[in-house]
């Protein structure tokens, strides 16, 4: 099992996760990302696709209709990267191929599926901590 | 991306330890980062902003311009400050609520 530590801070209140997304020249660029329990799939800034290593998946290039509760629209390319996540503990996961979404983003926002999906969510907000378990 | 002393990606397993703690430093002075620079992107290292833009190669760009000429490689972490808007996913639109004392 490897438990990977969550960065948690209050007011505002956001759990947030360090990812290592494989590049194009094979180094791996560091970005904490969001937790986002309200997301299906991670999100990635569209600035990103011109250093990371990705191959694009069948669907490629597409709008998504009526997003979240805003119900507004917005460009995707889904796309599979490589990433890892890693802790300040020197903790880290193995690589691992995600499906993500490029989008018109500011943040990095980890969703469920490949990433959350395969963990174990430990949040103490009265604490400030928190932690992600991938079952080894 | 990356420019001769702007270095943005590592090896497996080489994160640099200024990543952690520069996250941290820009988490806890959010608010005073806001109020001095807006909304853009920032570039941290060992806790002081060394570039900022309107996109992340932007903020590239102006760390390299700035930075002293004494100073070599660095490896600082980019964040987006933008304000926090609790209720991004409600609805646009108006609606009435009634008076529960007027019932």
């Amino acid at each position: 099992m490897t438990r990977i530590q969550l960065r948690v801070y209050r007011n505002p209140g956001q759990a947030e996760v360090f990812v290592n997304i494989k590049r194009k020249d094979g180094g791996y660029y560091t970005q904490a990302g969001i937790v986002d329990t309200g997301a299906q799939t991670s999100l990635l800034p569209q600035a990103l696709a011109d250093v990371l290593a990705y191959r694009l998946s069948e669907r490629a290039s597409f709008m998504v209709e009526q997003a979240g509760i805003a119900q507004q629209a917005f460009q995707a390319v889904e796309a599979y990267v490589s990433l890892f996540l890693e802790d300040q503990t020197g903790a880290r996961t193995e690589e691992f191929e995600v499906r993500v979404w490029f989008a018109r983003a500011r943040s990095v926002l980890i969703g469920f599926d490949d990433i959350l999906e395969r963990a174990v969510l430990h949040l103490d907000m009265p604490n400030v901590t928190g932690h992600l378990e991938f079952p080894g | 991306m990356d420019t001769p002393r702007i270095r943005m990606s590592h090896p497996y397993g080489q994160t640099p330890p200024n990543i952690f703690s520069d996250h941290d430093w820009v988490r806890h002075h959010e608010k005073e980062l806001l109020e001095k620079y807006g909304e853009c992107s920032i570039l941290v290292y060992n806790e002081q902003v060394v570039g900022t833009g309107d996109s992340l190669q932007a903020a590239i760009e102006d760390a390299e311009r700035n930075l002293p000429p004494e100073v070599g490689e660095i490896t600082p972490i980019h964040e987006w400050l933008g304000y926090r808007h609790p209720f991004l996913r409600a609805l646009p639109g108006h609606f009435e609520v009634p008076d529960p004392n007027h019932e």
